[in-house]
Protein backbone atom coordinates (compact mmCIF):
# COMPACT_ATOMS: atom_id res chain seq x y z
CA UNK A 1 0.00 0.00 0.00
CA UNK A 2 1.58 3.33 -0.90
CA UNK A 3 -0.17 6.42 -2.39
CA UNK A 4 -3.80 4.90 -2.68
CA UNK A 5 -3.64 2.68 -0.05
CA UNK A 6 -2.90 6.47 1.76
CA UNK A 7 -5.94 8.07 0.07
CA UNK A 8 -8.03 5.21 0.37
CA UNK A 9 -7.56 5.25 4.08
CA UNK A 10 -8.02 9.06 3.93
CA UNK A 11 -11.49 8.79 1.89
CA UNK A 12 -12.52 5.90 4.34
CA UNK A 13 -12.22 8.02 7.23
CA UNK A 14 -14.29 11.16 5.62
CA UNK A 15 -16.98 8.94 4.86
CA UNK A 16 -16.95 7.77 8.99
CA UNK A 17 -17.38 11.73 9.14
CA UNK A 18 -19.66 12.27 6.29
CA UNK A 19 -22.46 9.69 6.62
CA UNK A 20 -23.42 10.68 10.30
CA UNK A 21 -22.97 14.35 9.47
CA UNK A 22 -25.58 13.67 6.85
CA UNK A 23 -27.76 11.92 8.50
CA UNK A 24 -27.40 14.68 11.68
CA UNK A 25 -28.96 17.09 8.90
CA UNK A 26 -32.29 14.37 8.34
CA UNK A 27 -35.39 13.68 10.23
CA UNK A 28 -34.30 11.98 13.55
CA UNK A 29 -33.58 9.55 14.51
CA UNK A 30 -31.90 8.82 10.94
CA UNK A 31 -29.92 5.32 10.48
CA UNK A 32 -26.51 5.29 9.81
CA UNK A 33 -26.05 8.57 12.55
CA UNK A 34 -25.30 6.76 15.41
CA UNK A 35 -28.08 8.40 16.91
CA UNK A 36 -28.69 5.52 19.63
CA UNK A 37 -30.84 6.19 22.67
CA UNK A 38 -31.33 10.00 21.56
CA UNK A 39 -35.03 10.18 22.97
CA UNK A 40 -36.56 10.29 19.55
CA UNK A 41 -38.75 7.36 20.07
CA UNK A 42 -42.66 7.26 19.00
CA UNK A 43 -46.02 5.63 19.71
CA UNK A 44 -48.58 4.07 17.22
CA UNK A 45 -52.13 3.99 18.39
CA UNK A 46 -54.49 1.88 16.36
CA UNK A 47 -57.63 3.11 16.39
CA UNK A 48 -61.37 2.17 15.20
CA UNK A 49 -64.08 3.80 13.31
CA UNK A 50 -65.15 5.74 16.61
CA UNK A 51 -61.40 7.16 17.35
CA UNK A 52 -61.05 5.00 20.25
CA UNK A 53 -57.78 2.72 20.80
CA UNK A 54 -57.50 -0.55 20.14
CA UNK A 55 -55.48 -2.65 22.33
CA UNK A 56 -52.87 -5.17 20.05
CA UNK A 57 -50.17 -7.56 20.94
CA UNK A 58 -47.21 -5.95 19.45
CA UNK A 59 -45.02 -9.22 19.53
CA UNK A 60 -47.42 -10.68 17.65
CA UNK A 61 -47.25 -8.47 14.61
CA UNK A 62 -43.54 -7.66 14.86
CA UNK A 63 -40.44 -9.36 15.68
CA UNK A 64 -39.55 -6.66 18.25
CA UNK A 65 -40.95 -2.93 18.35
CA UNK A 66 -40.47 -1.48 15.25
CA UNK A 67 -37.43 0.87 15.14
CA UNK A 68 -38.04 4.60 15.21
CA UNK A 69 -35.45 4.59 12.20
CA UNK A 70 -37.81 2.86 10.53
CA UNK A 71 -40.55 4.50 8.47
CA UNK A 72 -43.88 3.39 10.31
CA UNK A 73 -46.25 5.54 7.97
CA UNK A 74 -46.29 2.98 5.34
CA UNK A 75 -45.47 -0.74 6.03
CA UNK A 76 -46.03 -0.78 9.95
CA UNK A 77 -49.20 1.42 9.76
CA UNK A 78 -50.61 -0.88 6.39
CA UNK A 79 -49.37 -4.42 9.42
CA UNK A 80 -51.33 -2.60 12.29
CA UNK A 81 -54.20 -2.08 9.74
CA UNK A 82 -54.33 -5.91 8.70
CA UNK A 83 -54.00 -7.37 11.56
CA UNK A 84 -55.71 -5.18 14.37
CA UNK A 85 -59.85 -6.61 14.19
CA UNK A 86 -61.44 -3.19 14.08
CA UNK A 87 -58.70 -0.83 13.15
CA UNK A 88 -59.79 2.41 10.66
CA UNK A 89 -57.01 4.26 11.37
CA UNK A 90 -53.38 4.24 13.11
CA UNK A 91 -52.01 7.27 15.04
CA UNK A 92 -47.90 7.66 14.17
CA UNK A 93 -45.98 9.73 16.51
CA UNK A 94 -42.32 9.49 15.62
CA UNK A 95 -39.13 10.93 16.15
CA UNK A 96 -40.23 15.38 17.11
CA UNK A 97 -42.79 15.08 14.23
CA UNK A 98 -46.50 16.01 15.03
CA UNK A 99 -48.91 12.92 15.78
CA UNK A 100 -50.09 11.89 12.39
CA UNK A 101 -53.24 10.14 12.11
CA UNK A 102 -53.02 7.40 8.71
CA UNK A 103 -56.66 6.17 7.39
CA UNK A 104 -56.32 2.11 6.88
CA UNK A 105 -56.65 1.36 3.34
CA UNK B 1 7.59 6.56 4.33
CA UNK B 2 3.43 5.95 4.14
CA UNK B 3 1.15 5.89 7.03
CA UNK B 4 0.02 2.88 5.72
CA UNK B 5 3.46 0.81 6.68
CA UNK B 6 3.80 1.85 10.40
CA UNK B 7 3.47 -1.14 12.32
CA UNK B 8 2.76 -1.97 15.83
CA UNK B 9 2.64 -4.66 18.56
CA UNK B 10 0.27 -7.17 17.74
CA UNK B 11 -1.19 -7.89 21.22
CA UNK B 12 -3.52 -5.13 21.57
CA UNK B 13 -5.04 -6.05 18.47
CA UNK B 14 -5.38 -10.00 19.22
CA UNK B 15 -7.29 -8.97 22.60
CA UNK B 16 -9.57 -6.87 20.75
CA UNK B 17 -10.26 -9.39 18.34
CA UNK B 18 -11.41 -11.53 21.41
CA UNK B 19 -13.68 -8.81 22.69
CA UNK B 20 -15.41 -8.45 19.02
CA UNK B 21 -15.77 -12.14 19.00
CA UNK B 22 -18.07 -12.33 21.86
CA UNK B 23 -19.74 -9.25 21.20
CA UNK B 24 -21.02 -10.65 17.44
CA UNK B 25 -21.76 -13.46 18.89
CA UNK B 26 -24.16 -11.61 20.93
CA UNK B 27 -25.17 -9.67 18.22
CA UNK B 28 -25.59 -13.02 16.02
CA UNK B 29 -28.00 -14.43 18.66
CA UNK B 30 -30.19 -11.09 18.68
CA UNK B 31 -30.30 -10.90 15.34
CA UNK B 32 -30.97 -14.12 14.27
CA UNK B 33 -33.81 -14.28 17.35
CA UNK B 34 -35.21 -11.47 15.16
CA UNK B 35 -34.86 -12.96 11.77
CA UNK B 36 -36.71 -16.50 12.97
CA UNK B 37 -39.83 -14.52 14.14
CA UNK B 38 -39.69 -12.75 10.65
CA UNK B 39 -39.60 -16.36 9.21
CA UNK B 40 -42.25 -17.38 11.32
CA UNK B 41 -44.73 -14.91 9.74
CA UNK B 42 -44.29 -11.96 11.64
CA UNK B 43 -43.82 -8.25 9.33
CA UNK B 44 -40.86 -8.83 6.77
CA UNK B 45 -39.93 -5.22 6.34
CA UNK B 46 -36.93 -5.63 3.49
CA UNK B 47 -34.49 -3.62 2.53
CA UNK B 48 -34.62 -4.21 -0.82
CA UNK B 49 -37.66 -6.18 -2.54
CA UNK B 50 -35.38 -8.56 -4.30
CA UNK B 51 -33.98 -9.87 -1.78
CA UNK B 52 -35.81 -13.53 -0.61
CA UNK B 53 -37.22 -13.11 2.66
CA UNK B 54 -36.00 -14.55 5.54
CA UNK B 55 -36.81 -18.52 5.95
CA UNK B 56 -36.38 -20.57 8.82
CA UNK B 57 -33.63 -22.62 7.34
CA UNK B 58 -31.63 -19.70 5.59
CA UNK B 59 -31.95 -18.12 9.19
CA UNK B 60 -30.22 -21.27 10.90
CA UNK B 61 -27.57 -21.11 8.12
CA UNK B 62 -26.84 -17.82 8.92
CA UNK B 63 -26.74 -18.09 12.98
CA UNK B 64 -24.69 -21.34 11.81
CA UNK B 65 -22.04 -19.76 9.93
CA UNK B 66 -22.43 -16.66 12.64
CA UNK B 67 -21.57 -18.63 15.66
CA UNK B 68 -18.43 -20.44 14.01
CA UNK B 69 -17.33 -16.73 12.77
CA UNK B 70 -17.32 -15.46 16.34
CA UNK B 71 -15.91 -18.95 17.73
CA UNK B 72 -12.90 -18.90 15.18
CA UNK B 73 -12.37 -15.24 16.22
CA UNK B 74 -12.30 -15.96 19.10
CA UNK B 75 -9.17 -18.54 19.24
CA UNK B 76 -7.74 -17.13 16.49
CA UNK B 77 -8.23 -19.78 13.63
CA UNK B 78 -7.67 -17.67 10.51
CA UNK B 79 -8.71 -14.56 11.98
CA UNK B 80 -8.54 -12.41 8.79
CA UNK B 81 -11.34 -14.93 7.38
CA UNK B 82 -13.13 -15.23 10.31
CA UNK B 83 -13.83 -11.06 10.52
CA UNK B 84 -14.06 -10.93 6.89
CA UNK B 85 -16.95 -13.38 7.16
CA UNK B 86 -18.27 -12.38 10.38
CA UNK B 87 -18.39 -8.31 8.83
CA UNK B 88 -20.56 -9.96 5.60
CA UNK B 89 -22.95 -11.67 7.86
CA UNK B 90 -23.71 -8.77 9.91
CA UNK B 91 -24.08 -6.50 7.02
CA UNK B 92 -26.03 -9.36 5.23
CA UNK B 93 -28.30 -9.29 7.97
CA UNK B 94 -29.00 -5.76 8.31
CA UNK B 95 -29.88 -6.21 4.53
CA UNK B 96 -31.95 -9.02 4.84
CA UNK B 97 -34.57 -7.07 6.67
CA UNK B 98 -34.45 -3.42 8.09
CA UNK B 99 -35.70 -4.42 11.59
CA UNK B 100 -32.41 -6.22 12.50
CA UNK B 101 -30.85 -2.55 12.38
CA UNK B 102 -29.30 -1.28 15.28
CA UNK B 103 -26.29 1.12 15.76
CA UNK B 104 -24.02 -1.70 17.40
CA UNK B 105 -25.21 -4.12 14.72
CA UNK B 106 -23.59 -1.58 12.00
CA UNK B 107 -20.48 -0.41 14.25
CA UNK B 108 -19.80 -4.03 14.65
CA UNK B 109 -20.44 -5.23 10.95
CA UNK B 110 -17.59 -1.52 10.51
CA UNK B 111 -15.21 -3.07 13.22
CA UNK B 112 -14.91 -6.36 11.70
CA UNK B 113 -14.34 -4.91 8.42
CA UNK B 114 -11.18 -2.83 10.10
CA UNK B 115 -10.03 -6.23 11.84
CA UNK B 116 -10.21 -8.48 8.51
CA UNK B 117 -6.99 -6.56 7.99
CA UNK B 118 -5.59 -5.89 11.07
CA UNK B 119 -3.66 -9.39 11.09
CA UNK B 120 -5.34 -10.17 14.40
CA UNK B 121 -4.05 -13.37 14.85
CA UNK B 122 -0.07 -12.69 15.34
CA UNK B 123 -1.02 -12.80 18.99
CA UNK B 124 -3.20 -15.15 20.96
CA UNK B 125 -4.15 -17.00 18.55
CA UNK B 126 -4.21 -20.74 17.38
CA UNK B 127 -2.63 -19.93 13.62
CA UNK B 128 -0.19 -18.56 15.02
CA UNK B 129 0.62 -22.06 17.09
CA UNK B 130 -0.12 -23.86 14.50
CA UNK B 131 2.69 -21.72 12.32
CA UNK B 132 4.84 -22.36 15.37
CA UNK B 133 5.40 -19.17 16.90
CA UNK B 134 4.39 -15.40 16.87
CA UNK B 135 4.90 -12.79 14.61
CA UNK B 136 5.31 -9.64 16.88
CA UNK B 137 4.21 -6.34 14.60
CA UNK B 138 1.03 -5.85 12.64
CA UNK B 139 -0.25 -3.07 10.23
CA UNK B 140 -1.42 0.47 12.25
CA UNK B 141 -3.82 1.46 9.62
CA UNK B 142 -6.69 -0.79 10.04
CA UNK B 143 -6.54 0.11 14.00
CA UNK B 144 -6.44 3.82 13.19
CA UNK B 145 -9.80 3.28 11.58
CA UNK B 146 -11.04 1.34 14.05
CA UNK B 147 -10.57 4.87 16.68
CA UNK B 148 -11.49 7.08 14.06
CA UNK B 149 -14.38 4.92 13.80
CA UNK B 150 -15.29 4.72 17.79
CA UNK B 151 -14.71 8.68 17.98
CA UNK B 152 -16.89 9.26 15.61
CA UNK B 153 -19.72 6.70 17.48
CA UNK B 154 -19.08 8.83 20.48
CA UNK B 155 -19.07 12.39 18.58
CA UNK B 156 -22.56 12.35 16.85
CA UNK B 157 -24.23 10.38 19.54
CA UNK B 158 -23.40 13.27 21.56
CA UNK B 159 -24.82 15.36 19.61
CA UNK B 160 -27.65 13.85 18.70
CA UNK B 161 -28.50 13.52 22.43
CA UNK B 162 -28.17 17.58 22.78
CA UNK B 163 -31.92 18.17 22.46
CA UNK B 164 -34.42 19.21 24.74
CA UNK B 165 -36.51 15.60 24.69
CA UNK B 166 -33.15 14.01 25.55
CA UNK B 167 -31.65 16.68 28.30
CA UNK B 168 -35.02 16.71 29.75
CA UNK B 169 -34.39 13.37 31.70
CA UNK B 170 -37.64 12.33 30.91
CA UNK B 171 -36.74 9.22 28.16
CA UNK B 172 -33.51 8.12 31.06
CA UNK B 173 -36.26 8.11 33.50
CA UNK B 174 -38.49 5.50 31.14
CA UNK B 175 -35.41 3.47 30.36
CA UNK B 176 -33.57 2.63 34.32
CA UNK B 177 -34.57 -0.05 36.05
CA UNK B 178 -34.81 2.77 39.30
CA UNK B 179 -36.73 6.01 39.90
CA UNK B 180 -35.83 9.00 41.59
CA UNK B 181 -36.45 12.22 41.26
CA UNK B 182 -36.52 14.40 37.87
CA UNK B 183 -33.07 16.77 38.21
CA UNK B 184 -31.14 13.46 38.82
CA UNK B 185 -31.94 12.25 35.31
CA UNK B 186 -31.64 15.76 33.76
CA UNK B 187 -28.11 15.43 35.67
CA UNK B 188 -27.68 12.11 34.51
CA UNK B 189 -28.56 12.97 30.86
CA UNK B 190 -26.23 16.12 31.01
CA UNK B 191 -23.22 13.72 31.96
CA UNK B 192 -24.11 11.25 29.55
CA UNK B 193 -23.64 14.19 26.41
CA UNK B 194 -20.86 15.24 28.67
CA UNK B 195 -18.49 12.02 28.92
CA UNK B 196 -19.51 10.92 25.51
CA UNK B 197 -17.85 13.97 23.87
CA UNK B 198 -15.08 13.66 26.27
CA UNK B 199 -14.36 10.15 24.75
CA UNK B 200 -14.43 11.16 21.64
CA UNK B 201 -11.51 13.62 22.26
CA UNK B 202 -10.07 12.50 25.33
CA UNK B 203 -8.79 9.14 23.90
CA UNK B 204 -7.01 10.62 21.52
CA UNK B 205 -5.17 13.45 23.64
CA UNK B 206 -2.31 11.41 25.63
CA UNK B 207 -2.44 13.44 29.03
CA UNK B 208 -6.70 12.46 29.05
CA UNK B 209 -6.62 9.07 27.52
CA UNK B 210 -6.31 7.07 30.79
CA UNK B 211 -9.26 9.76 32.55
CA UNK B 212 -10.87 8.71 29.41
CA UNK B 213 -10.57 4.90 29.49
CA UNK B 214 -12.05 5.13 33.18
CA UNK B 215 -14.80 7.60 32.09
CA UNK B 216 -15.44 5.03 29.09
CA UNK B 217 -15.95 1.89 31.22
CA UNK B 218 -18.09 4.02 33.87
CA UNK B 219 -20.30 5.21 31.05
CA UNK B 220 -20.80 1.94 29.69
CA UNK B 221 -20.51 -0.08 33.14
CA UNK B 222 -23.46 2.63 33.96
CA UNK B 223 -25.81 1.94 31.04
CA UNK B 224 -25.50 -2.00 31.03
CA UNK B 225 -26.09 -1.57 34.66
CA UNK B 226 -28.84 1.02 35.24
CA UNK B 227 -31.35 0.36 31.65
CA UNK B 228 -33.73 -2.10 32.83
CA UNK B 229 -33.80 -3.88 29.30
CA UNK B 230 -31.69 -5.46 26.80
CA UNK B 231 -28.54 -5.72 29.33
CA UNK B 232 -26.86 -8.51 27.23
CA UNK B 233 -27.46 -6.22 24.43
CA UNK B 234 -26.10 -3.02 25.80
CA UNK B 235 -23.21 -5.06 27.24
CA UNK B 236 -22.16 -6.13 23.47
CA UNK B 237 -22.19 -2.76 22.79
CA UNK B 238 -19.92 -1.75 25.54
CA UNK B 239 -17.93 -4.67 24.50
CA UNK B 240 -17.70 -3.13 20.54
CA UNK B 241 -15.99 0.17 22.13
CA UNK B 242 -14.00 -1.36 24.76
CA UNK B 243 -12.31 -2.89 22.58
CA UNK B 244 -10.44 -0.27 21.06
CA UNK B 245 -9.42 1.59 24.10
CA UNK B 246 -6.37 -0.70 24.57
CA UNK B 247 -5.12 0.26 20.84
CA UNK B 248 -6.15 3.72 22.20
CA UNK B 249 -3.69 3.18 24.40
CA UNK B 250 -1.17 1.56 23.16
CA UNK B 251 -1.41 3.93 19.41
CA UNK B 252 1.48 5.32 17.80
CA UNK B 253 2.15 9.18 18.85
CA UNK B 254 0.36 11.42 16.24
CA UNK B 255 2.86 13.51 15.79
CA UNK B 256 5.08 10.38 14.57
CA UNK B 257 2.84 9.17 12.55
CA UNK B 258 3.92 10.01 8.60
CA UNK B 259 0.62 11.85 7.22
CA UNK B 260 2.31 13.79 4.45
CA UNK B 261 4.27 12.70 1.30
CA UNK B 262 7.62 10.11 1.75
CA UNK B 263 10.13 11.89 3.15
CA UNK B 264 8.44 13.85 5.76
CA UNK B 265 7.86 11.02 8.04
CA UNK B 266 9.10 10.05 11.02
CA UNK B 267 9.13 6.40 12.99
CA UNK B 268 9.18 6.36 16.97
CA UNK B 269 11.69 7.75 18.68
CA UNK B 270 13.41 9.31 15.37
CA UNK B 271 14.41 12.78 14.90
CA UNK B 272 11.78 14.45 12.48
CA UNK B 273 15.25 15.04 9.86
CA UNK B 274 16.50 11.44 9.84
CA UNK B 275 15.93 9.63 7.00
CA UNK B 276 13.31 6.58 7.08
CA UNK B 277 13.40 3.08 6.15
CA UNK B 278 10.43 1.97 3.95
CA UNK B 279 8.78 0.01 6.62
CA UNK B 280 8.55 1.05 9.95
CA UNK B 281 8.28 -1.15 12.74
CA UNK B 282 6.97 0.53 15.77
CA UNK B 283 8.01 -0.35 19.47
CA UNK B 284 4.84 1.37 20.80
CA UNK B 285 5.02 2.47 24.44
CA UNK B 286 2.01 4.94 24.60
Amino acid sequence: MSRWGQRALAGVIALQIAVPAVALTLEPPTRFGWQMYSGYDGELVVLGADGEALEYDVSALFAKHPRPELDWESRVVEELCRHVEGASSVAVTQGRQDRKVVPCG
Amino acid sequence: MWLTKVRVDGLPIAVTRIMLAVAFAIIVVESSAVLHQIAAGRMTYPVLEVIPAPTPSAVLVYFALGMSAALFLLVGLMPGFAAALASALAAWALLWDQQTYSSHHLLCALLLGYLAFARSGARLAASAKLRGGVRGDVPWWPQLLMLTQVSVVYFFTALSKINPVFLSGEPLAGWTWFAGPGWLFQGLAVVTVATELFLAVGLWVPRLRALAVVAGVGLHAGIVGSLADQNVILFGFALLTLSTYWLFLRRPPLRLVPFSRPGRATAFGDSPNRKQPDDVTAAVSG
